[in-house]
């Protein structure tokens, strides 16, 4: 894989959710989210779910961070980027009640922005064990 | 080549000269045809200036948990020159460090990176760290 190809486009999506009810646990969370994200970004993608706690709304509460990262997919475009918005916050209100938060961000990170400027390009490191 | 600490590095952390999650890490894009991995190799200055095409700011988020050193994702801003095929770690300013002569290299990585060789075009160029961090001792 070559994400500094010409005419490929990779993007990191990151969505934080802060469920208004926790009614699902962790593992139906993964896999739930997992199905809707294939659909959404299809199959050049890969996701990470970590599992945080934060002190907003006067309680502890918990907050999902999904990070997606995809090819294909215009994320310097912030009305693609609101339509996705709103189908994750569609989405994880079904599953956690009214008042469910969710907040996405998309950040290009190799690809034409078609803005005039260089294209970005990505570089991903593997781990040493040493 | 491989990816490695260099063998002064570890010789200087166990002489306890570094300490990763406080001194100021940094990242160098180089350029493979001009600098060689050398086991002898202490110092930033043992890669010619005109080898680094590209060198981060002081990487943020650093943390050292069980062993294994992190750091959030960073970029090398507007980069141009040679293609490039090795990235290394240092230190800025580790053990009073002020030349570099005395940033001493930590970390040579030229193997199995995703979108390296790499050609800069004058965009940035985004690099993601490793889930599991730059390197696990």
């Amino acid at each position: 894989m070559n994400p500094n190809s010409q005419n490929q486009r990779w993007s990191l999506w990151t969505i934080r959710v802060t469920p208004a009810h926790s009614i699902r646990s962790d593992e139906e969370f993964a896999a739930n989210t997992a199905r809707f994200m294939r659909k959404a970004f299809g199959s050049t993608t890969e996701m990470r779910v970590e599992k945080n706690f934060s002190g907003s709304r006067g309680r502890i509460t918990e907050v999902f961070i999904i990070q997606v990262r995809t090819e294909g997919h215009p994320a310097h475009d912030p009305a693609y980027v609101s339509v996705f918005a709103k189908s994750f916050l569609n989405f994880f209100t079904v599953g956690f009640g009214v008042g469910t938060l969710v907040s996405t961000v998309a950040v290009l990170e190799a690809g034409s922005a078609q803005d005039g400027t260089p294209s970005a390009q990505l570089v991903m490191l593997p781990g040493v064990n040493i | 080549m491989a990816n490695l600490l260099y063998p002064k590095f570890k010789q200087a952390l166990l002489n306890k000269t570094h300490d990763l999650d406080t001194d100021d890490i940094r990242a160098v894009l180089v350029d493979a045809a001009d600098y060689t991995y050398g086991a002898a190799h202490d110092f930033l200055d043992d890669i010619a200036a005109g080898g680094r095409v590209a060198v981060s700011t002081a990487l943020t988020s650093p943390t050292i948990v069980d062993g294994v050193f992190d750091t959030a994702d960073f970029s090398w801003a507007t980069v141009t020159g040679d293609q490039s095929e090795i990235i290394a770690l240092y230190n800025h300013n580790g053990n009073g460090a002020a030349a570099d002569a005395a940033r001493q290299l930590v970390l040579f990585m030229d193997t199995g990176i995703t979108g390296m060789p790499i050609t800069p075009n004058g965009g940035n160029i985004n690099v993601t760290v490793h889930a599991s961090g730059w390197f696990a001792l």
